[in-house]
This record gives C-alpha cells, structure tokens and sequence, in this order.
C-alpha cells in the first residue's frame, strides 16, 4: 500500500526474512480535539502517509500516561506517537501541559536505561493541520524503522521469533 | 549519635507521651531495630547510632492512617498523634507527606536527629553509599532536635553524569544485566516513604482472565505489569515507579536499602531528581506548603522533544 511508497529515500532497511524492509508497527494516541481531527483532515484531503500506524483516539492528550506507553512498547509496537492539541489550544486547558511534563521525563529515563528515546514520540497537530499530520507520520515511522523492532520490551523477539 | 542525644531523645519522647498524649513513639533501639515505645520503660530503649538505617516513616503513615475512619454517628474519628524519630533524609520525606496532606502536623510530634551517616550492614561497616555524600543531613522539618545540626555535603550527580556519558549500547548493557538480576519482590515499592496508595497498579492481580470474562471486569483490574519475571516485565516495573515519583523522589535510598538482590536502584530516582532540577527547577519537599510538580502545568515548559 501507500507504506511503501512513504518509505522515502534516508530510510536504511533493517533486512527482515526474505530481504523486505522491515516495517514497524507504530501505536498512535491522538486527542479527539485537535489530532485526530488532523488525521481526518489528511484522510479526507487524500494525503499520502504510511499505514503503519495504528490510531487509538483519546478525548485528551492528558489521558495518556506514562503506563500507557509503556504498556503499548511492552505488547509489541515499535514505536508510540502521541499527539494532542497546540499549548494553548487544549479543549480542557490544560491537559497537553500536563501530559508534556510527564512524558518529558518519560522519555528521559527511557533514554538512560538505553531506549531509543526515538521509539517514542510526541507532536502538536491541530485540527487544520492534515499536512502536518501526514509529515508527522512519515518521520516517526522514518525514524523507527531506522531503529529496527522493539526487542528491548518483548521477550517473544528478544528469543529470536517474531 | 552520642550517649548524649540518646538521653535527649529518651527526654523529650517522655515529655511527649506525657503531654501530648502520644499513642507511642516511634524510633530505632540499640540495634537499630525499628521500636514502638508506648511506656516510659519501653522509651528507655531508644537510641540512634549508626545502625539506625530504616526509614521509619511509612510506620508512622500506617499508624496514623489505620487510626482514620467514620464514627457511627458518621463524624471523624479522632486520630491519637504519633511521635517519631527522623533523620534528614526521613524528615524529608515526612514533609513531603504533610504537604500532600496525607498525614497532618498535628499528628505527629517529630524528634529530629541531625545525621552523619549510617553504617550498611552489607559493606563491611562502611557507611551507606548515600551517606557518603549527603545534602540533607539535618531535618528540614520537627518539634524538637536531638543534638547540634551538623555541616551539610553538596549534592553529588557524579553516578548519574558517568552513565550519562556512556553511549546508548553501553547504557542498555549495564541495564539489561541489572534488571536480569531483578527478582521483582516489590520491596522497593513497598519500603518507599512516598508510595503510600492502599491499591497499587503494579501490585499483581488475582483475576484470572477466562473466556467468560467480561471486558468491564477486565477493565477494572487492568494487569499493567505481567507476573512473570523478565527482562521486559522488570523493565517496564521499574519505569512505571518512576511517574509516580516525578517530584516527589526526595533520595532517602530505601528502595535500594531493602533490595535483597541489591540493585543500584537509586541511580534511577537521582536521575530523576536531577532532571526535574534540571528541567523544571523543582526540588521536592523543599518548603512547607510546597505545591506538587505534576499537579502545576506550564506554557513555558519546554517544547524542544516535541515535532
């Protein structure tokens, strides 16, 4: 599908079984406000991005806490995108404010225990910003391609198997 | 310490039960026992040496909290106070729980026991590695000190900054053989001063998920961390203690104190304390009254991780 065609060119392909590219499976968490209305905006202007996403819309980004992206890296995705609403524009005020904070030092400590903070990912898209979402996909999945599977959290791929 | 403020602290516990009515007192004997002392005989037997390692502090929150509840007539039941003995780093913690409002001043009567360090037991009779360096020897909050306040050491990062320095691999290498070793007994939760929910996401559920089972029962009792002990499963274990502590870590080295595998666990929650310093200019428990870091949102907050 389009996933290949997104791919893009920096991409280096991490070889899986028979020489494919190696494609990740991305949870995201969008904020039913601003993000997932962006995501619909890109859908309905038929914009291009890789389908290795896999929405899950949230009534605010102030919803997801840190056990929620640990939870999504534990069962097996490759990467977590979490998006919400501009500083400013959050539908509850403050909830975007509150979830940057935490998940901040989230992705601080994921780093010094020796995660790729890139697995984990954040983003502002509002509701008119379809483009935006679509770029925002293309790099995320990018980057966690470059990275390769998630072995760290799953002991099924640490063994070996997929 | 000395002899000296033995004898203080022996003193004002008594003047304490007398006065104030205590329900007992809370300290260390000799040997370093943690020793609820309800009688003036059982007072005689407090001491602070250098085998005084336990935090004390989680006592005193069950103590109190298990005073709490509703008479018949449905009014609060009246909670008889609870004195302690706290070091530095405990007197930390106990501020910590009086701002959140878990416990409240009138409560507790707080002996205070200004600190140069306690001996671990598992070193030879070297001191702890967090006394070894210590910036918060003496008690930030109490009714009564014990002895003369001592001189306070810089706050020593030096751990942290060499991990911070390794390369990823290196990082991720040093991580996976100490969470290997990890049998995930949950003393480290248990033990810390700060943890004090009744429910607990990590502790292990017993619902067993069936076929019948249906997805309301499920979502009440979600099983975040799975039982089995492994790599992954310790991983995320130990990550999500971490949220909880954002702000509120105040380093008194429990959880690495109580860790029968002795795990360097305080690496992780002086990282932690460190960006939120870093970050956020945050200090937990600095003040009285202070108001908690997550519950505090900010437009100026740093945007830099985030497309």
């Amino acid at each position: 599908m389009s996933g290949s065609q997104a791919a893009g060119k920096g991409a280096e392909a991490i070889p899986c079984a028979e020489g494919e590219q190696f494609e990740p499976k991305i949870v995201a968490f969008l904020c039913n406000w601003c993000s997932y209305a962006g995501a619909d905006l890109a859908g309905v202007s038929r914009l291009q991005y890789p389908t290795n996403i896999r929405i899950v819309r949230v009534m605010c980004s102030g919803r997801i806490s840190p056990m929620l992206v640990l939870r999504a890296l534990k069962d097996g995705a490759d990467g977590v995108l979490v998006s919400g609403c501009h500083p400013g524009d959050c539908h509850y005020l403050k909830g975007n404010l509150y979830t940057r904070r935490n998940l901040q030092l989230l992705r601080s400590m994921i780093e010094f225990m020796g995660i790729e903070p890139d697995r984990f990912q954040m983003s502002w898209v509002s509701a008119s910003e379809g483009g935006k979402f679509a770029d925002v996909v293309k790099t995320t999945v990018e980057k966690v391609r470059k990275l390769g599977p998630n072995k760290k959290f799953t002991t099924e791929k640490r063994e070996g198997g997929e | 310490m000395s002899d000296l403020s033995d004898e203080k602290i022996r003193e004002e516990a008594k003047k304490a039960l007398r006065e104030k009515g205590l329900k007992c007192v809370i300290g260390w004997n000799a040997e370093g026992t943690p020793t609820f002392a309800s009688t003036a005989e059982e007072i005689d037997k407090l001491a602070f040496n250098k085998s005084s390692v336990n935090n004390l502090v989680p006592y005193l929150t069950y103590e109190i909290r298990s005073q709490r509840g509703k008479t018949r007539d449905g009014k609060d039941k009246v909670v008889v106070p609870v004195g302690i003995v706290v070091r530095g780093c405990d007197s930390k913690a106990l501020l910590l729980l009086l701002n959140e409002k878990i416990l409240a001043r009138s409560e507790v009567f707080i002996i205070g026991v200004p600190c140069t360090g306690v001996v671990d037991p598992h070193a030879g009779g070297a001191l702890f590695r967090k006394c070894v360096k210590c910036a918060m020897r003496n008690p930030v909050v109490f009714d009564v000190l014990a002895s003369d306040k001592v001189q306070e050491d810089e706050k020593d990062y030096s751990e942290v900054e060499a991990i911070e320095r390794m390369s990823q691999e290196e990082r991720w290498a040093l991580w996976e053989e100490i969470l290997a070793d990890c049998i995930r007994c949950h003393a480290c939760k248990r033990s810390c001063p700060v943890c004090y929910c009744d429910e607990c996401l990590l502790d292990p559920t017993d619902v067993a998920v069936k076929m019948d089972t249906s997805a309301e029962e499920k979502a009440y009792r979600p099983r975040w961390v799975e039982r089995s002990v492994n790599v992954p499963e310790n991983l995320v274990y130990h990550l999500a203690r971490l949220p909880h502590l954002v702000g509120r870590c105040v380093d008194c080295g429990e959880c690495e104190r109580v860790c029968p595998r002795r795990l360097p666990l305080r690496l992780l929650t002086a990282k932690l304390e460190k960006d939120v310093k870093d970050i956020f200019d945050y200090e937990a428990a600095k003040e009285e009254g202070q108001k908690p870091l997550i519950a505090m949102s900010c437009m100026e907050d740093d945007n830099g991780f985030i497309m």
